[in-house]
C-alpha cells in the first residue's frame, strides 16, 4: 500500500502550489505636488518617508487631547500598509520631531495644505523648497477648533482632522476630490477609505523626486 | 512553547519502558524549516515578496502500529522565525512568526532503516504583532505532509532519527482579503530534522 500511495501524495504536494492574486489598487487619486518649472513647464514632486528615516518622530502639543489624536493618526496610517512602509512614533521633545502638531491657526505665510471640516480646521506646513526639491523637516501641523464647546462632534473632528493632516505629512500633497475619502479637502469621514489606502500605498512605491534633508 | 522540550524529555525518560511493550513509535526532533513565499504583491509596478526566514523547529511524535507494515501517528511541530518583505533588493523586517502544526499520519517501512510518513492536519501561523498582512491576526489552515525518516542505531533503546518533510498549506490572512487579494496562496515547506526515536532498527 505504502509504495502505491507515496508517489500520488508527492505528486499532489508538488502540484498544489499556487499564488493569490494581488489587488490592482488602481482606484486612487493624485497625491503628487505640481510646481512651476524653470522653463515654463511643470515639475511633479513625489515624497515618501524613506525606510532609513523610520520611525517618523511626531510630537504633539499637550492640549485639546492632541497627543492622543496624533497617536491614533499614526496607527490609522500604519494600518493602511502591508509591509511596514510607514512607521511613526510619538516623541516627548519637539526638538527631536519630524512632525510637530500644535493647536492654533495656520500662519498666513505658510506653504500649506488646509482642511476645513465643520467643527474644526487643520493645516499642514510643508517644509519644501520647490526650487531645490529639498524637504527639511519638521512639518508643522496646526489644528484649530472652530467651536469652543467640548462637544462629541468636535472631538471627532479633531481626531480625523489630525489624521488627515498626518496624511499630508506622509506625502499626500493633494486633496481627494471625493468626500468619501479622509483626504477630501473638507473631510467628513473618520477613517481612510480604500482610495486613501490605495493612494498612500502607491505613494510609498513610487520613486521620490524630493530629497530629505536632516 | 517553552514546555515542548520538557514534555519531550519527560516522554523519553518516562514512557519507553511501557511503550516498548506495545511497539510504539515515539520520537523527538530538532531541525530547520524553509517555507516558500507567504505572499506576492505588486504596487505601482514594484514586485514585493513576503517570506519567512529559515526557522528552527522542535517536533514531537508518537504512534502505534495498526498492521504489520503500517502505523498511525500524531506529530506536533513548533517553529519560530522572522518574516520580511523584499522589494527590489531592499528587505524590510516585519517581525516574527510562530507556526504550530498538528498532524495525523500514516507511516511504514520502505526498507529496514528508511520509513515513509504521510499526514494531514492543521497549521497555525501566529505573528508576533497584529500588523501588516496579519493586521487581523494569524490563521489556522489545513496542512498536508509527506516525509521520509531514516533510522540509525545509536543506543540500546534509541535510534538516531533523521527526518525530512515536504509540507504544503494555504495561507490567506484576513487582512489580505480585506485589501483585495484574491485566490489562494499555497505555502510549500521543506524541513530537515535530527533527533531520537525509540529503537526501530534490529538489535545486533
Amino acid at each position: 500500500m505504502s509504495r502505491r500511495l507515496l508517489p500520488w501524495i508527492l505528486l499532489a504536494l508538488a502540484t498544489s502550489c499556487g499564488d493569490s492574486t494581488s489587488p490592482l489598487r488602481a482606484d486612487a487619486y493624485e497625491w503628487r505636488l505640481f510646481v512651476p518649472a524653470g522653463g515654463g513647464g511643470t515639475d511633479t514632486l513625489a515624497f515618501a518617508w524613506p525606510g532609513a528615516s523610520l520611525p517618523v518622530k511626531i510630537w504633539a502639543e499637550d492640549t485639546l487631547d492632541l497627543p492622543a489624536y496624533a497617536a491614533n493618526g499614526i496607527t490609522t496610517w500604519q494600518d493602511q500598509f502591508l509591509y511596514a512602509e510607514f512607521r511613526g512614533q510619538m516623541v516627548p521633545d519637539s526638538n527631536d520631531a519630524d512632525i510637530i502638531i500644535v493647536a492654533g491657526q495656520l500662519p498666513a505665510t505658510a506653504r500649506a495644505l488646509r482642511s476645513m471640516a465643520r467643527e474644526c480646521e487643520g493645516g499642514t506646513d510643508v517644509p519644501l523648497d520647490p526650487s531645490t526639491m529639498i524637504l527639511t523637516p519638521p512639518f508643522h501641523i496646526y489644528i484649530d477648533p472652530r467651536l469652543e464647546d467640548d462637544v462629541p462632534a468636535l472631538e471627532s473632528c479633531l481626531n480625523f482632522t489630525t489624521a488627515h493632516e498626518l496624511g499630508h505629512a506622509l506625502g499626500i500633497f493633494q486633496h481627494s476630490p471625493d468626500p468619501n475619502d479622509l483626504m477630501y479637502s473638507d473631510p467628513v469621514v473618520t477613517a481612510p477609505s480604500t482610495r486613501d489606502r490605495n493612494t498612500v500605498n502607491r505613494a510609498y512605491h513610487t520613486p521620490t523626486t524630493i530629497q530629505l534633508s536632516r | 512553547m517553552r514546555s515542548f522540550p520538557i514534555v519531550a524529555a519527560a516522554l523519553f525518560l518516562g514512557i519507553p519502558g511501557i511503550a516498548q511493550a506495545q511497539q510504539p513509535d515515539l520520537y523527538f526532533q530538532l531541525g530547520a524549516v524553509w517555507a516558500a513565499p507567504l505572499l506576492h504583491d505588486n504596487i505601482a509596478g514594484e514586485d514585493i515578496t513576503t517570506q519567512q526566514s529559515i526557522a528552527p523547529f522542535v517536533r514531537l511524535g508518537a504512534g502505534l502500529p495498526i498492521a504489520p507494515k503500517i502505523g498511525v501517528g500524531l506529530e506536533a511541530t513548533a517553529a519560530w522565525g522572522g518574516y520580511s518583505a523584499d522589494e527590489d533588493g531592499t528587505t524590510t523586517d516585519l517581525g516574527n512568526i510562530t507556526t504550530l502544526s498538528f498532524l495525523a499520519n500514516l507511516n511504514g517501512p520502505i526498507v529496514q532503516r528508511l520509513h515513509w510518513r504521510v499526514g494531514l492536519g492543521m497549521i497555525g501561523t501566529i505573528p508576533s504583532d497584529d500588523s501588516g498582512i496579519f493586521l487581523q491576526g494569524g490563521k489556522w489552515n489545513a496542512l498536508f505532509s509527506a516525509g521520509l525518516d531514516y533510522y540509525l542505531p545509536l543506543l540500546t533503546k534509541f535510534d538516531l532519527m533523521i527526518g525530512a518533510r515536504a509540507d504544503t498549506h494555504t495561507l490567506t490572512p484576513d487582512q489580505t482579503t480585506t485589501v483585495g487579494f484574491g485566490g489562494t496562496q499555497w505555502v510549500p515547506q521543506v524541513s530537515l530534522g535530527v533527533g531520537l526515536s525509540l529503537r526501530k532498527t534490529p538489535k545486533s
